[in-house]
């Protein structure tokens, strides 16, 4: 039950992009992570189902009917609004706001709880601002 | 006597050979390829560095995946003052009996920063953005 209600961690996709480590720039870190709510209609069918109830029976039927629209490959489980992570780019440009990024790492995963999950994209990766020479600081 | 011990290496045989479908089944295992991306190639490949994490993973269970984090570090250390392009990063799964390993490898090719100096850094952070990738 604890182990269930912690919520596993799932990794779907990793990727890396260009490491630019000269050393004439500093490098400040930055780590974005967007997140929506997943719904596995499945489980909520198997819950219905030991519910042994009318009003089990009717989810569990919506549920049913509800999954067959969801078949398909996907990661993780469906989610309502699908351009949740599009406004990474807006973020990332609100963290770094001279666009000079590196080192971006994308990190698409799912946190599984009972019933739902939390399909998350994290993006890590470095603004590079330049070094000021000691005597202007 | 002779009989005997005969007798108990028969049995043993029998045993291992019991066993064996076991110890196969514990120590096979099968890989599959999660999703695999490219950054743009350099001109000159040279300089080849490489970094992998991994994490071994029993029944499913698994809190963070938090170790993906070292990766662009090891990466970066692997390439001091330089430039690490034409990154290749590739996810896979190695499936063993209960458990199974999540690997990340990325590889590229570290160029010397006097070579790259000549480029705006505003172009390598673009190129970032706009890499292709492909999923399985």
């Amino acid at each position: 039950m604890a182990v269930k209600l912690a919520g596993c961690a799932v990794l779907h996709h990793v990727q890396l992009g260009q490491i630019d480590n000269r050393t004439n720039v500093a490098q400040v870190p930055f780590e974005i992570k967007v997140s929506e709510t997943g719904v596995n209609t499945q489980e909520i069918s198997a819950l219905s189902r030991a519910a042994k109830n009318e009003v089990g029976n009717t989810a569990r039927n919506a549920a049913d009917i509800v999954s067959m629209f969801q078949i398909g490959p996907r990661t993780g489980d469906p989610i309502y609004d699908e351009h949740y992570a599009e406004k990474v780019l807006y973020l990332i440009h609100e963290k770094c706001p001279s666009g000079r990024v590196t080192g971006l790492v994308s990190i698409r995963e799912t946190r599984k709880y009972p019933v739902i999950s939390g399909e998350i994209v994290k993006i890590t990766g470095y603004c590079m601002k330049d070094r000021k020479p000691a005597a202007e600081i | 006597m002779r009989q005997g011990r005969h007798k108990s290496l028969g049995s043993l045989r029998g045993i291992s050979l019991a066993l064996a479908p076991f110890i196969t089944l514990l120590v096979e295992s099968c890989a599959s390829v999660n999703s695999v991306s490219l950054t743009p190639i350099p001109a000159q490949r040279s300089g080849l560095v490489s970094a992998t994490v991994s994490r071994t993973i029993f029944l499913g269970f698994n809190f963070d995946n938090d170790f993906v984090d070292k990766l662009a570090l090891d990466l970066k250390q692997k390439c001091p003052g330089g430039i690490i392009s034409g990154i290749l990063t590739k996810d896979e799964v190695i499936s063993y009996f209960l458990v199974f390993t999540r690997r990340v490898t990325a590889s590229g090719y570290c160029s010397a920063a006097v070579a790259h100096n000549k480029h705006s850094t505003r172009s390598s952070a673009s190129e970032d953005e706009t890499s292709p990738s492909t999923d399985d």
